[in-house]
């Protein structure tokens, strides 16, 4: 596979230089001096016609004069990958990087061509890494910049855009003027005053055309052996020689060129730091990661990389602090500064934001049905009774609620019922409603994400906390710790907590004293299987609070020791005498008979037993 | 404040037109604004007032397009003129990389050209920014106006700074891309300073 070679004709000394392109041209000269010392690729783009591939191979001619031992390689990219596609069909596995491997300087031209290639891509960033590593120089000539290159892998513009990128612009008019007296003077003949004024002045897109309009000229001049005048050249050219139109915006950029070259070129990694310091703390924010960097040796492709991704950090900062202060503009978080002004500690800003989030997060909220009247249950239950009590006045009667029973006993939509009736009669109460298994599975979340404390105080607005099969937290301790707290939280607010499981406190193994006793402080309930089933045909309720066994007499709360007893827990007989009149009274044999007052399996008897005997 | 970010490889500069009431800053902008190409340029926003003076202010967008590989803005703003309206000069003049002070070349207007380069001084002085050290250009404008002040008077006058002055006719255009490229390369040279100083001053102040 041959490569191809370095055009003679074209070298530093016959390539004019003007403002719109002394930025490329001193560039490439420096590469050419020093291959791999600076600017490291060298992006070179222009229109087509500006001299790019004559900058390009000067660099190739300069560096094989001043480094013999140099291995010198230019391509375009179109023949390089024909090549390589030859050698591939030929058996050649790693033709591409073969192709490379030896090259100490890569010229590779037309570069844009890689748009939408994917292999050629991988290809070349394989052998780029190759050829950098052994401190080789990449030269690229493109008609567009690098970020212009559509579908370009993102390795490769990063890599692209390491070094110096520099644009070739049209030339003005006086380097225009220059360029046709010098080529004419390459080709040994002379112009008549005022004939490279002229042809400066004609509307030409680039060079290559300048070049053509003066070839016709020295033609002229050759063939028929006499000068062309200023005045012949309109003529010669078969155009009208206009008056270049007032490009004055065009003139301007191609000025101004220069100095923007000079901003952004050879400034070293550590002033791009130094920089980067000054403005984000001007902002106020901590710059220690940039600062740390800034004593250590980077490259300036590390130093972008750093502050681009610093930078980056800044914004999710500023995102974090904009939600947390939509979400709550009174939030204490928005005070952390040495959190939300410190890139170093976005992972903490993240959490303060979950926090936020987690405490504003809306409460699990029970079904809207069924109500006390859908209830498929008996309204002269005793546990409905007592629930229907407590929905009318939550947080001051039989608090908490703890309602048992077995499994399809009607315990879920007798606390479903329970918290539409609280929530009907005032809908302001902050209602949490959920399964034990929930909370816990929140829980654990809010801890795997570090944000405990707002998931707290999301539960601490509750004023109405329903927990369903709270079985599910038997056997936990963090669960428990957890609504042991919130159990005293929502009690000392004045709240109501209703539990319900399919046996009662003292019957759930696993569950820790301090939270059995809460459990039992209020008022516990029995649901019963049967309970359904006599929906109407056996009115099951109590003649008087005397009835009822002392073990589901309302107590006062016993939430804690400094909780103040507001009110104090009404007698059952509040909520038996609320009963119909018109129910008849069970017989005195029946009441022993009921599941709902008595308990007829008694949890653990064994141990109970052995524990007395011993 | 003008902006360099290498990572997203963009330049932005702030220059604003100074200078006393009709002496030509919104003609200088609307002069560019006619010859830069529309892909080029965003809408020139003026907010005048009824009498046509500048109420507010001027802004025209320009965009350089990719120079050195560096996305190049450029933003023009105008301040309006008349005495009373200081506040919004100091407003327009907040985060300006470069002043340009349109000066009235007639005779009859010698007055308020210095006025304005004294309130243009008191308010950069109130930004904490040394006049000596921060890029400008003067022009003298409404130089096709007949028994104009000599150049040599108004340098006298105006120009004790020695910064570099043009002559200029905004409404035809003569001088107008003159000026922006002299006061848009000190701008620049600037920038290019800045990068030059902060490792000094970042090491300075105790290396953070």
């Amino acid at each position: 596979m041959s490569t191809l070679d370095l055009d003679p004709r074209f070298t530093f000394d016959n390539f004019v230089v003007g403002a719109a392109n002394r930025l490329a041209a001193a560039a490439a000269r420096r590469v050419a001096d020093a291959p791999g010392a600076a600017y490291n690729p060298l992006f070179l783009y222009s229109a087509s016609g500006l001299g790019k591939t004559h900058l390009v191979m000067a660099i190739g001619a300069h560096a094989r004069r001043v480094h013999p031992n140099l291995t010198v390689v230019y391509e375009t990219l179109e023949h390089l990958l024909e090549g390589v596609m030859s050698a591939i069909q030929a058996g050649e596995r790693d033709a591409f990087r073969n192709r490379l491997r030896h090259a100490d300087l890569l010229l590779l031209d037309d570069v844009q061509f890689l748009a939408g290639r994917r292999g050629a891509q991988e290809e070349l960033l394989r052998a780029w890494d190759l050829l950098t590593a052994r401190g080789g120089q990449v030269v690229l000539a493109s008609d567009r910049p690098p970020t212009e290159i559509d579908d370009l892998d993102q390795r490769l513009l990063t890599r692209f855009s390491g070094g110096l990128i520099a644009d070739i612009g049209s030339p003005e008019y006086e380097t225009r003027i220059v360029i046709a007296r010098s080529k004419a003077e390459e080709r040994g003949q002379t112009l008549a005053p005022g004939v490279a004024e002229t042809l400066a002045r004609v509307e030409f897109t680039n060079v290559r055309e300048l070049q053509g309009a003066l070839n016709r000229v020295l033609a002229v001049q050759e063939l028929e052996g006499r000068t062309v005048t200023a005045e012949e050249v309109a003529h010669l050219l078969g155009v009208g020689v206009e008056t270049r139109k007032a490009d004055e915006f065009g003139a301007f950029l191609n000025d101004i060129a220069g100095a923007v070259g000079e901003v952004v070129s050879g400034v070293s990694a550590e002033q791009r730091l130094a920089d980067a310091i000054l403005r984000w703390e001007g902002e106020g924010f901590r710059t220690r990661r940039l600062e740390l960097a800034l004593d250590s040796p980077v490259s300036e492709i590390e130093a972008d990389t750093l502050i681009d991704e610093f930078e980056s950090d800044v914004e999710r900062l500023r995102s974090i602090g904009a939600r947390i202060r939509e979400l709550d503009p009174e939030a204490p978080e928005l005070e952390r500064l040495e959190v939300l002004r410190n890139p170093d500690r976005l992972h903490d800003a993240e959490a303060l934001l979950a926090a936020v989030e987690a405490r504003t997060r809306s409460l699990p909220q029970p079904p809207t049905s069924p109500s006390f009247d859908e209830l498929a249950l008996p309204a002269s239950l005793f546990a409905v009774r007592a629930a229907r009590a407590v929905g009318e006045a939550p947080g001051t009667r039989y608090n908490p609620l703890y309602v048992h029973g077995p499994a399809g006993a009607g315990k879920s939509a007798l606390l479903v019922a329970l918290a539409n009736e609280v929530r009907s009669q005032s809908p302001d109460t902050a209602i949490a409603y959920l399964t034990g298994r929930e909370f816990a599975d929140e829980l654990m979340d809010a801890i795997q994400h570090n944000h405990v404390d707002g998931w707290r105080s999301r539960y601490r607005r509750a004023r109405l906390l329903v927990l369903d099969d709270v079985d599910a937290i038997a056997g936990t301790e963090r669960v428990q710790e957890e609504l042991f707290h919130l159990f005293d939280d929502i009690v000392r607010a004045g709240g109501q907590l209703v539990f319900a499981a399919e046996v009662a406190p003292r019957a759930l193994a696993g569950l820790e004293e301090r939270l059995r006793t809460r459990m039992e402080s209020g008022l516990v309930v029995e649901l019963n299987e049967g309970a359904e089933e006599a929906t109407g045909t056996e009115p099951e309720t109590t003649g008087s609070a005397r009835d009822v066994p002392a073990w589901v007499e309302p107590r006062v709360p016993v939430a804690g020791n400094d909780v103040p007893v507001a009110h104090a827990e009404p007698d059952l007989t509040d909520v038996l005498d609320e009963a119909p009149q018109s129910e008849p009274q069970l017989p005195v044999d029946d009441f022993f008979r009921s599941r709902e007052k008595v308990l007829w399996q008694w949890p653990y008897v064994e141990d109970w037993l052995e524990t007395e005997a011993g | 404040m003008s902006l360099v970010n290498y990572s997203t490889k963009e330049i932005t500069c702030k220059i604003v037109y100074y200078g006393p009431g009709r002496s030509g800053k919104t003609s200088n902008l609307q002069y560019v604004h006619a010859f830069v190409p529309e892909e080029r340029k965003g809408p020139m926003v003026s907010l005048a007032t009824e009498t046509d003076r500048t109420l507010f202010f001027d802004f025209l967008p320009l965009d350089l397009g990719t120079i050195s590989g560096f996305r190049t803005r450029m933003q023009l703003y105008t301040v309006p003129g008349q005495v009373y309206y200081n506040a919004t000069r100091k407003l327009v003049l907040r985060g300006a990389d470069g002043v340009v002070f349109v000066a009235d070349s007639q005779r009859e207007q010698l007055e308020e050209n210095m006025e304005s380069l004294r309130n243009l001084h008191e308010n950069l002085l109130e930004e904490n920014i040394e006049p000596r050290d921060f890029p400008m250009v003067l022009q003298y404008n409404k130089r096709d106006l007949p028994g104009v002040v000599s150049i040599e008077e108004l340098d006298d006058l105006l120009n004790f700074r020695g910064v570099p002055a043009f002559p200029a006719s905004a409404l035809s255009g003569n001088g107008v891309f003159d000026t922006l490229k002299s006061i848009s390369q000190l701008v620049l040279q600037s920038l290019s300073r800045r990068f030059r100083a902060p490792v000094d001053q970042v090491a300075a102040r105790g290396g953070g």
